[in-house]
Parts: C-alpha cells; structure tokens; sequence
C-alpha cells in the first residue's frame, strides 16, 4: 500500500548521524527504536557536545548562562543540566519594547537566542510583533514562532526554516509502527499521494501548529483541499498580548495614557464575538468537512478537546465512520484541564473512522514522543530527557522509575540551544522493555503541569493582589466596545 | 504524612464523628472532619437567651477572661496549641523560628487585658457595649445608641496564627455570635484556641458563642443554607478575588459583607537616603525588615520598593545599586524570630529570577541561592513584569525621579506603604491615601503594625456590631399626628 521509508538492509550506525542529521529522518521507526542502548546514548553524547561546542560562542544566552555556571565542556549528559534554560528565558525582554513597539531593541535582544547573525535587521519601522515576525522570516533564516502565558508576555522561539523542514519529517513518521503495530510510512520526498487536511482551528498564524500546517501541505497536503475553521484569518500575537499589556499599564498607575491601535481593538473585539459563536462556527464547519471530504482518506492534527467536540458533534448526528480507516489523524497534549469520559479516545475514532495516534511534544521541541501500542511515550534517540529532582533541581539517575521535573535537550536545532526544562511532571521508566518493541527508555501516560499540582486548593492568600488578567479583560472588553 | 484531625466545635460542644477528608495546601498534610452537612442545625442555632444575657457581660469580665484563656495558651503546656503550631510548621510559608515565636507570644500579647481594654475604649467606646449612650441633638431629641453582637460567619486567613486569635479577640469583645470557618492552609489554630476556652470554662459566654468549622470553600450546597439572613447577619471574610466572589452570590438584604481584602505593599524612600552610606545601610535595613518579617508571607510586606533617584544619572543610578546590595545583605541580618532563609522555593518566581541573567541592563539581581532572598534593582523606571509573584523574601527597587511620579505608583491594589524620611510620610499621606493606601507606616515599621485602629480602610470591630438607635423625642413639641394648618409653624423634619 505504502512504499516503506527506508529500504537499507544494513542499518547505518546511528552516531554516523550526528553529521547528517536530515538522513535521520528516513530512518523507520523499526529500526530507529532498535538501536542498543549503548548506540543511542553514544549518538546523544556526541550530538549534545557537537551542539555545545557549536553554540557557546555564538549563542549569547548560552555563553552568559554556562559562564554563570561554571560550564565549559560536556563530558556527560548530566553536564548540560545547569545550562538548560528556564522558560522564561524566551521572553526575558523587557514589556517596554513590546508595549512601545521598540522593535530594534527586541531584535537586539533576540539575537542573543540564536546563532543567526541579526545584527543588519532594521526593525525600526515594525508596528505590531506581526510586522516584527514577517521582517525576520523575510530577511533571516529564521521562521520564529511565538507562545503566550496566561500573564499576556510573549515568549519568542527562534526556530529556522531548516528546523521545520526536519520537524515535518520527524512528525509524519508517527504514523509508523513497530511489528504488530499499525504501520503507516511513506517516502517522504516522493510520498505518492497528497491528502485533504483539516484544521479545526487556525491555519493561518505564528504559533508551531500554524507553521507546521505550511510544511505539510507544503510536503503531503494540497492547497485547494484545506479546510479550516477559522479559513484564511490570522491569529494574531498582537491580541494575544493585549491583555498583558493592559495589566502592565495598571500596574503603573498609566492605563489613561495606554494608547491601543484601534485596528488591534477591532480584532480584538472580532475574537471576542467568535469565541461567543464557537458553537456554530463549529456546526457550519463540520458541515462543510463532511461536504467535502467525508468518505476520503484525509490528516487531522488537533487537540484532544476539540477533536472529542467533532466527535459529540458526529454522534449527535449519527455519523460513524466518517473518513476511511487510513486517514492519519494525530493529537496530543492531554486533556487541557478538560473532563471528558474515560472512553473519549474510543468515542473519537469511532465517529472519525481512523486510529488517532497520540504524543507529548510541546512548542519548544521540534520531536515529540509517541504513544505506543502499549500505553508508553516512547523517548527517539534524537531526544535527550532529564529528569530533574522536583525541590534540588538536580538530574535523577537514569535507571529504574523515576519521577521528577522534565527537562529537555532537543538535538535537531543547530543554530540554537536547544536545551530547556519544563512545567511538567512526568515519570520515565528508564530500563524500557516495553512490550510493543521499542528499546530505550518511556514515559508514563499521566502528565501533570507543577502548577496544577501545588495550587489553588481552597485557597485564601493574603499577599495576593487582585487578579490584574481578569481587570485588563475588562478594560479591553469596555475599549472595544467604544471602539 | 499522619492525617490530622480536626474537631467541629458548636458553642462548646466538640463533635468528632470524623467522616470526610481534605489535602491541607503546599502539599503533603491531609486532615479529616465531620461533615458540616449534618449539623447544619446546631451550627445556626445560636441561643437566643444566652445571646442576650452575653450582652449585659461587662467588658471589663470579657478581658479577664481572655487574659486567663491567654495564659492557658502556651506551647510548652498546650497540646492543642503544640499541635497547632507543628502542623503550621508544614503547612505555612512562614519558617519555623518565626512560627514559633508567634505562637509563643500570640495568646499573652493578644488576649492581654489591658491591651484588649485600649483596643474596645479606642475603636468603639466601652459606653456603646455596656448600654444606651444618650445624645441630645439640638433639635431636642434625645438620640440613645448602643452597639449589639450580631451572628457571624468568619471566613479567615491561615497564613499567620495571629488571624485566629485577633477573631476570637474581636468576636468576644463584640459579643457576637461567631462560626469560623478555618482555613486549610492553619486548620488547627483556632479550635486550639476554642478547645483551650472549653477546658477553662465551657459554659462561659465568650466560649458558647463561638464555632469551629471546615468546609471547602464555594461548597454550594453547604453554603446556599448558611449564608441566609435567618441564620447569620455578618459574614467577615479575609480572601482573594475569587474566595470573595462566590460569597456574594448569597448576598441578599439582611446580610453584611465585610472584606478584609489581600492586596499588595510597597515602600517608599525619598532621596533622602542617598545622603551618606550610613544613612544608606540604616535605610536599607528598614527595607529589608518591612520586606522580609515573617518571611514575606503577609500581605503587608513590602514587594515593590520606590526610590527617588535619577536614573538617567550614573552616579544616582550606582547608588540605587549599593542600595540594593545593602538591603540584600542586611535581609540576612534580621533577627531569626522574624525572618530567616525561605523553607520553599516558589517554582514561578524561580523560573523568573533564574531568566533575569538575560536582562542585566534593565534589571540587577542581589542574591545568593534560591533561598537566600533578594532584591531586583531597576535600572529605569520599569518593574519587573512579574511583580505579582514576588515571594521568598525577593522585592523589586525601582527608582523614579520625583515622587509625585511614586505617588502616581500608589493604587487601588496598595495596602501598607512603608515611607521614609518622616517628613516625605507626613507629606505625602493624604494624596496616596486618596490613590487607594491603606496603612501608612514610617519605614520598618511593618512588623509592629498596631491593630488598635483601622484595617484595610474600613473599621472591622465597628462593622461587625449592629449599632441601634433608640431615640426620644421632645415632647413639647406638638406630634406629626396633630393638624396645625391654621397659624402652623413650620415644622421642620429630617427624612432620610
């Protein structure tokens, strides 16, 4: 059916990879998770110094941080743990430059997160952080993506064009299987068909979900068969920010003299009305998806929550089925906080038609860990995890089960450091033997974020200010509405 | 972790039928109590008769017995208390030496009599409790007012033991009839205090008019049936946004909300300071006190710290600096029974602190670990933009080049402002109180806050008493009833 991605009868030594990083790509799933332990954890070593060495001088933040720290060499994986970055490292700009629109400097600042040269960038005409991103994409290497928090600061990610190019690659292999498993590979530069794709959400925009929607159309999609809920409009970092800007204008006693654009306060207001029509947005959507493509074979990427809403929408209708069984439908990400019933995976591909193939990936990473046949989130070779003691921050042995704070070397980035820690809480089974095949180490399926696990129970706190987030939506709603 | 047990106390009576389970905060300590649910009943059933004989008790009587119950209140004699104290040690953000301290001079401080009879003469008037004050107006009507305890609902804070004992001062004092809902955060503090009243004198007017109780908070099905006015008059309530919003859901006539607000602190430092280093090291260890006492866990401490300085001026701005470094050094000097290393790291504010090495020319950072404290110098007028989760005895030093600009900082969300010099704090009080401040205070002072006076604006005490009028009027004067249309002097009347 498929023509299988790597048809070598003599498996390359996985270390002959770390200089050729796009070959690695091709490499099927049986044989990437077959490697032996001692393989792997050899390609990894070389990998995350190659990248050390590479980057220390050319990454400003690296070099600042492994000063601070007393890092110069990496002999073992652990040596990396102090210079893996916080989070907030990525949005550790100063909010005058976005409130300001003082584009030169953020340039200035974001240069210190990449080894691409942004020292010729004239950014001084951007308005809006659109402007700013477009400009990077056009003169640059760069392809950065942004996410929000719930405070409204922007975090900035300087990932590459050449790091989507890989990601895609990496990302279409999720639909193939070890032996026993549903298998579903294709050649990658020659896949020999081209799937409608569809989008409940934005295509169109700057977070990873949206510049990867370009590369698969770009590589097994087709342009005139995409369907997505929101069509061509963009989801705009700007409104994103709108709010954290809000707040951080009351906070200085200086909300009379914030000055919004008013193109920005009527996108806002538009967001706004569209979160109120959700529902029907939704139903008009179905109906056009189900006009178009059902009966075909067809991609969906999405998360969990709004795939179970197009499943409780098809169920309502007494649709099974929907797309045939080899369509790739993918997702992730838990439930986001969200009670759904414990058979919603079942629910879901019973109205869809077609298996839904989980992983654990966030914006940071350009790999993700699929879950196996087995219930596991199995870890690639190209992915370094530590697991950091959850009080110490120190990194846990990497043997038996253990249970700590995610942290993460992502090996595909060569013009930025790749290596972070997260909000997450996990548990690693390190000494592996999954039953589906796959050597090396897994992940447990319960994930949970730190901040869920320690908050908000019953809670009076006396040193709290009032919600500033809650006020600044206000303030917005009341501009928009005058606007 | 051992499961506490917290009793439900009704007027005196402990009820232990233990049936449901709750996880105390900062993760860990679990805790098991009645099921509020089934004695909903007795919980409202306050007595009326035994209401009103409570209040004729002279208040004199009332301080006796407080200052008695005080000195019941030790840690090294009271199991209750003990066990109070250790929970507190797992489950509060306060750091052991500090804690103890607290609970050793909690109960002898503040149940005192003399200080307890400074507090009622000042803030309402002994005369007003202990019978109808009369005021002729000059209309000649003899205008007889006199302050009554109502029934109340006390939702309180948990973060400092001192909660607990200021409600039972105030609920006594007031002669109301108080149910407390306990925090999860100290779910042990305050029935410490009540099962030490009903071991001193059970049926003692102070100890039958006071209730012990845990429910989760925004429990509708609990709280729909206690919050009517058939059942309570008051609701005193210590909470964030949304504790105090799902407490207005009931408010209906016949109900008071009373809301001592969480709101945020902050210095202020006139140029002053930068007059010799020594008055620069003094200063700084009035900053870093006001920051740093009971490890920064009350709403009173200082988060934000304005400085007048010019910041466009090197020489100014290098002073800022040594500033800072001084009040991070001087945070390690402050006495062990009111502030030490923090015992938690807030993950969030790591997560900050730690990205700040990005950011050296905004903002400095004074510190040793995660533990030690610090303090984040700006380099211009710009706070940090994580303000709002500062903790762990961290404060953000942010100059500004008048103070009419300080000023301008002072809002709606400011509670306690610590001002140095003395004459900058008298200058200034009436336009931040206008701005939205609520206690001002000379510099370092946080620690020995007098809460002899206003809290948060407003008077509690005053507002938790329902204050009647019985009023005479002088009968020389012809009656409404009486028709004087014929040679009628005009008769004037006050209507509200």
């Amino acid at each position: 059916m498929n023509s299988p991605a790597n048809t070598d009868a003599i498996k390359k030594p996985l270390v002959s990879y770390v200089d050729d990083f796009h070959a690695l790509t091709n490499v099927h799933q049986r044989d990437l998770y077959t490697y032996s332990p001692q393989e792997v954890e050899e390609f990894r070593l070389k990998i995350l110094q190659k990248r050390f060495n590479d980057l220390k001088d050319k990454v400003g933040a690296l070099r600042k941080l492994a000063e601070i720290q007393g890092v110069s060499e990496i002999k073992t994986l652990d040596d990396a743990a102090p210079v893996l970055f916080q989070h907030t490292v990525y949005k550790s700009y100063p909010m005058p430059f976005l409130e300001k629109s003082r584009f030169d400097a953020l340039t200035k600042w974001f240069d210190q997160l990449t080894a691409h040269d942004l020292s010729g960038i004239d950014a001084s005409g951007c308005k809006l952080v659109e402007d700013w991103l477009n400009l990077l994409d056009r003169q640059t290497g760069l392809k950065p993506i942004h996410t929000t928090g719930t405070s409204g600061k922007l975090s900035f990610l300087p990932r590459a064009k050449k790091d989507w190019k890989i990601q895609i690659r990496l990302t279409l292999t999720r639909w193939q299987g070890m032996p026993g498993e549903r298998d579903i590979s294709f050649d990658l530069d020659n896949p020999g068909f081209r799937l409608p794709i569809i989008q409940p959400g934005y295509q169109r925009g700057y977070y990873m979900a949206q510049r990867l929607m370009d590369e698969q159309i770009a590589l097994i999609g087709d342009p005139d068969r995409v369907e997505s809920l929101y069509g061509d409009e963009v989801l705009s970092p700007d409104v994103l920010s709108l709010a954290g800007r809000v707040a951080t204008a009351e906070a200085k006693g200086e909300l009379d003299k914030l000055v919004i654009e008013p193109a920005l306060l009527q996108k806002f207001k538009e967001s706004q009305e569209k979160a109120r029509n959700k529902e029907t947005m939704d139903a008009e959507f179905f109906d056009r998806v189900l006009n178009r493509f059902a009966g075909q074979r067809v991609m969906i990427g999405n998360t969990v929550p709004q795939l179970y809403a197009w499943a409780k929408e098809g169920h309502a209708r007494g649709m099974k089925g929907i797309f045939q069984p080899d369509s790739l439908i993918g997702s992730g990400g838990g439930l986001k906080g969200q009670v759904l019933p414990d058979d919603w995976k079942q629910q879901i591909e019973d109205v869809i038609g077609a298996p839904v193939t989980l992983a654990y990936g966030m914006s940071e990473l350009c790999s993700m860990n699929t879950l196996c046949s087995h219930g596991n989130y199995h870890v690639p070779p190209y992915l370094i995890i530590y697991l950091l003691d959850e009080h110490s921050g120190e990194p846990l042995p990497r043997k038996g089960l253990q249970t700590g704070r995610a942290a993460m070397f992502d090996t595909v980035p060569d013009m930025y450091w790749g290596g972070f820690v997260t909000g997450d809480e996990i548990t690693i089974n390190w000494d592996g033997n999954c039953g589906c095949g796959r050597n090396g180490e897994y992940i447990h399926q319960d994930i949970r974020r730190f901040s869920d696990k320690n908050g908000n129970d019953d809670k009076i706190s006396c040193s709290g200010a009032p919600d500033a987030q809650e006020k600044a939506m206000e303030f917005l709603m009341r501009a928009a509405e005058k606007a | 972790m051992e499961t506490f047990k917290v009793p439900l106390i009704v007027r005196g009576e402990i009820i232990d039928d233990y049936s449901l389970d709750f996880g105390g905060r900062k993760g860990g300590v679990s805790f098991t109590t009645p099921d509020v649910n089934k004695y909903l009943d007795r919980l409202t059933g306050c007595p009326m008769d035994s209401m009103a004989s409570y209040q004729d008790m002279k208040i004199e009587d009332i301080a006796n017995f407080l200052q008695e119950l005080g000195g019941m209140l030790d840690i090294d004699k009271n199991d209750y208390l003990r066990q109070a104290f250790e929970l507190s040690c797992h489950t509060s953000g306060i750091s052991r030496s500090v804690l103890e301290s607290l609970y050793r001079n909690a109960g002898s401080h503040m149940f005192n009599r003399d200080r307890v009879l400074e507090y009622v003469d000042k803030t309402i008037g002994r005369e007003y409790l202990e019978g109808w004050v009369p005021n002729t107006m000059q209309d000649g009507t003899v205008n007889r007012v006199r302050a009554f305890g109502g029934r109340a609902v006390h939702v309180i804070a948990g973060n400092t033991p001192a909660v607990a004992f200021n409600t039972v001062m105030r609920s006594a004092v007031t002669r109301s009839d108080s149910i407390v809902k306990m925090p999860s955060n100290d779910p042990l503090t305050f029935s410490a205090i009540l099962r030490t009243a009903i071991e001193l004198d059970a049926g003692h007017p102070v100890t039958r008019h006071l209730s012990a109780a845990y429910w989760k908070g925004g429990d509708e099905h609990f709280e729909s049936r206690i919050y009517r006015p058939e059942n309570i008059e008051k609701i005193v309530a210590w909470g964030g946004f949304d504790s105090i919003k799902h407490i207005t859901k009931y408010l209906q006539p016949g109900l008071d909300l009373i809301t001592l607000d969480p709101k945020q602190s902050c210095s202020i430092i006139g140029r002053e300071v930068f007059r010799d280093e020594d008055t620069m090291k003094d200063v700084a260890a009035r900053a870093a006190c006001d920051m740093g006492a009971f490890n920064q866990e009350l709403c009173a401490n200082a988060r934000l710290i304005y400085v007048e300085c010019d910041y466009d001026d090197p020489a100014q701005l290098e002073k800022l600096n040594r500033l800072g470094n001084y009040m991070f050094q001087a945070l390690g000097q402050l006495p062990r029974h009111l502030s030490t290393e923090s015992k938690y790291v807030d993950g969030t504010l790591k997560e900050e602190l730690d990205g700040l090495f990005m950011q050296e020319d905004w903002y400095k950072l004074y510190r040793s670990s995660d533990t030690s404290g610090g303090v984040i110098v700006s380099q211009t007028d710009e706070p940090v933009s994580f303000a709002s989760c500062l903790i762990n005895r961290v404060a953000n030093l942010i100059p500004l080049k008048s103070l009419d600009q300080i000023v301008q900082r002072v809002n709606s969300a400011t509670q306690t402002v610590g001002v140095y010099p003395e004459a900058t704090k008298l200058a200034i009080a009436d336009r931040i109180a206008l701005r939205g401040a609520q206690i001002i205070i000379s510099l370092g002072y946080v620690a020995r806050i007098n809460s002899v006076g206003p809290m948060d604006a407003i008077e509690p005490e005053r507002r938790m008493l329902k204050w009647l009028t019985c009023q005479t009027q002088d009968e020389s004067v012809p009656g409404p009833w009486v028709d004087l249309s014929e040679n009628a002097k005009e008769i004037e009347f006050e209507v509200f």
